[in-house]
C-alpha cells in the first residue's frame, strides 16, 4: 500500500542499447515501469536524449537503490519528482446513522491533518430502518489513517452504530 | 490405554464410533491399543474394567444411549475406576466451567491424563489446570475445543515451534459463519437466515453464545492463553456478535471486495471479536460453516488452515489425534 511513484529524468547518449541499459537496474530492483518517453528530437547542445521515465516502487529504500545504481551505471540524472501515494482504508458503519451524522463524520475526518473521506456510498436497511455506509478514507500515511480510524471509532461508540473494519489492519 | 468418557452426546459418541472403526489402525501405525473401561452421561455409568465390549458400545452409540448403566456420577467414576486417560466432553459453562472443571481436577489428582473438547474449565481456569497437569506428572489436551477438526493448537505449538506467534486472526465459529455466509448469498436478513439454521440444526435453539460472538471470545481467550501465552481472561475480550448486520452492509462491503465475516484476534496489543471485513481473496474468507485461522508468525510470516469445526466425526479427529500424542508421551516416559 506504502507504494510510491517516482517521475525520473534523465539524459543517455544516443547510442543503441542505452535506453535498455538504463531500465535495467529499475526492474532488478523491484521498480515497476508506468511509462517511457524519449525524447529524440529535443537532443541536448551535448547531443544527450532526455529520457523521462515515471516508476512505481514498493517502498523508498528500493528507489534509493536504483538511484545510487543508475548514477554509479553513470546515467545523468536531471530531475527526480517523488509522489507519495495517498492510502486508502475502507470502513463500513451500519445501524441508526443519519446523514447529518455522515456529513459530520466527514467533516470531522477532513479536518484532522493529511486525512480525508474519499467516497461514500450509502444503502437503507430494510430491516431497523437505519443505514449503511462504506467510507473511503484517504491519508498521506498509516499513521493519519488510524488518526482517522481512532475518530469514526469513537464516534461509531458514542452513536452505537456498528463499524467494520478490515481484518488486515490492525490487530 | 485405558479410557474413561465423561459425556456420551454427539462428541462422545462420534468419538466411540472412531475409535472402534479404527482401533486396528492406531494398533499397527501407532502401536496404540485401547479399551474403553468406562462410559458415564448425566444419568449414569457403564463399566467394565476390562473394557467394554465394541459391540456393546457400537450398540450404546446407536441407541444414543447408555445400556445397562448404573447410577454413578462422573467424579465417582474418575476416583474410582483405573485408567490411563479420561475425555472430557460433557457441555460448556462458561461461568462455573462445572461440571467439566471438577471432572478433570479429579482426573489429574488421581494420576489420569486429560482430552477435553469442553471449553468451559479451559476459560475459568486455564493456568490452574495446566499447573496441576504438570504437578501431578499427567498430559492435558485440548485440540478440539479449538477450531473443531482444524488442528489449530497443534500447529501454533508444534508444526510452527520455530517461530513466535505474533497474532491470531480466525473465524472460528461455524453456526455464524453460516449465517453471514447466507445473508451474503441471498440479500437476506440476519433474522430469516438465523431461523433457516436453526431449522437444518446448524444454529442451536438458544444461540445466544454463538450470534454474540461470545463461543468465539472463548475460544480466543484458550488460543492467547495457550499460544501466545498471555494470562488472559474472557472477560478481557471485547466482543461484538453478528446481530448488527445488514445484508445492505454486506453488499457495500462486497462492492468494494471485501466479505463480513466474524473474526477473532488474539495479539499481544488487542483481545478482540467482531465482525470484520475481509478481502473475498483472502484466505479467512471461507464460507458455509468452515473454520479457518491466520497464524501471523515472525519467521513464515503467515500461516492459514481451515476445515471444519464442529461435527462429532471430524472432532474425533482432534480427540484421536490428541490421545496418540498422550500415548506417545507416556511411551517416552516409560
Ligand atoms: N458438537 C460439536 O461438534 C463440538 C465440537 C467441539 C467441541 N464441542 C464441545 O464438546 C462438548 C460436548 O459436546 P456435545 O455436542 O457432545 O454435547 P451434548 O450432545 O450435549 O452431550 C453432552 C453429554 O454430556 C453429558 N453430561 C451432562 N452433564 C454431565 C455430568 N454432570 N456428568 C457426566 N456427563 C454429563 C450429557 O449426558 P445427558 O444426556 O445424560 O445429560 C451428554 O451425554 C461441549 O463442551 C461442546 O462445546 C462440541
Amino acid at each position: 500500500m506504502g507504494a510510491i511513484q517516482v517521475r525520473l529524468e534523465m539524459e543517455l547518449e544516443d547510442i543503441p542499447g542505452q535506453l535498455v541499459r538504463a531500465l535495467e537496474p529499475i526492474s532488478r530492483f523491484g521498480g515497476n515501469i508506468k511509462s517511457v518517453v524519449h525524447r529524440r528530437e529535443r537532443k541536448t547542445q551535448l547531443g544527450m536524449v532526455p529520457v523521462t521515465v515515471v516508476l512505481e516502487v514498493g517502498e523508498k529504500e528500493r528507489f534509493n537503490r536504483i538511484l545510487s545504481e543508475l548514477k554509479s551505471m553513470g546515467v545523468r540524472i536531471t530531475h527526480v519528482g517523488e509522489r507519495e501515494e495517498m492510502k486508502k482504508r475502507v470502513v463500513l458503519i451500519s445501524g441508526p446513522l443519519t446523514i447529518e451524522e455522515l456529513d459530520e463524520i466527514t467533516k470531522r475526518v477532513g479536518e484532522l491533518k493529511g486525512t480525508k473521506i474519499s467516497d461514500v456510498s450509502l444503502a437503507m436497511e430494510s430491516v431497523g430502518g437505519g443505514m449503511a455506509a462504506r467510507l473511503t478514507i484517504s491519508g498521506r500515511s498509516d499513521r493519519s489513517l488510524d488518526s482517522a480510524f481512532s475518530l469514526i471509532e469513537s464516534i461509531a461508540e458514542k452513536k452505537r452504530f456498528l463499524l467494520m473494519k478490515s481484518v488486515e489492519e490492525g490487530g | 490405554m485405558k479410557l474413561i468418557l465423561v459425556g456420551f452426546g454427539n462428541v462422545g459418541r462420534g468419538l466411540v464410533r472412531a475409535l472402534v472403526q479404527k482401533r486396528n489402525f492406531f494398533l499397527k501405525e501407532h502401536g496404540m491399543s485401547c479399551e474403553i473401561v468406562a462410559v458415564v452421561d448425566g444419568h449414569g455409568a457403564v463399566v467394565d474394567e476390562n473394557g467394554l465390549s465394541f459391540r456393546r458400545l457400537l450398540r450404546m452409540v446407536e441407541e444414543g444411549n447408555l445400556i445397562g448403566s448404573e447410577r454413578k456420577l462422573g467424579v465417582e467414576i474418575i476416583r474410582e475406576v483405573d485408567a490411563d486417560v479420561v475425555f472430557e466432553l460433557t457441555p460448556t459453562n462458561i461461568k462455573t466451567g462445572e461440571p467439566g472443571l471438577t471432572h478433570i481436577k479429579t482426573a489429574m489428582r488421581t494420576g489420569k491424563s486429560v482430552i477435553t473438547s469442553n471449553k468451559g474449565p479451559l476459560v475459568v481456569a486455564f493456568r490452574e489446570l495446566e499447573e496441576l497437569a504438570k504437578k501431578r506428572g499427567v498430559e492435558f489436551r485440548y485440540s478440539a475445543s479449538v477450531g473443531g477438526a482444524v488442528p489449530v493448537i497443534g500447529l501454533a505449538k508444534r508444526i510452527l515451534m520455530g517461530n513466535e506467534v505474533l497474532a491470531i486472526r480466525g473465524v472460528l465459529n461455524g453456526t455464524t459463519n453460516y449465517i453471514l455466509t447466507r445473508m451474503a448469498q441471498e440479500d437476506a436478513p440476519f433474522d430469516i437466515v438465523l431461523k433457516e439454521a436453526q431449522e437444518l440444526g446448524i444454529a442451536e435453539k438458544d444461540p445466544s453464545l454463538d450470534i454474540q460472538g461470545i463461543d468465539t471470545a472463548c475460544k480466543i481467550t484458550i488460543l492467547a492463553n495457550s499460544v501466545l501465552g498471555i494470562d488472559a481472561k474472557l472477560g478481557e475480550v471485547k466482543t461484538k456478535g453478528i446481530s448488527g448486520v445488514t445484508p445492505e452492509a454486506i453488499r457495500l462491503a462486497r462492492e468494494a471486495g471485501f466479505t463480513v465475516k466474524l473474526v477473532g484476534i488474539a495479539s499481544k496489543r488487542t483481545l478482540e471479536v467482531g465482525p470484520k471485513l475481509v478481502p473475498i481473496h483472502h484466505p479467512l474468507a471461507v464460507s458455509g460453516t468452515l473454520n479457518a485461522v491466520t497464524f501471523e508468525v515472525d519467521l513464515a510470516r503467515e500461516i492459514t488452515i481451515s476445515g471444519f469445526g464442529a461435527g462429532p466425526r471430524e472432532t474425533s479427529s482432534s480427540l484421536l489425534g490428541d490421545l496418540v500424542d498422550v500415548y506417545q508421551a507416556i511411551s517416552q516416559r516409560g
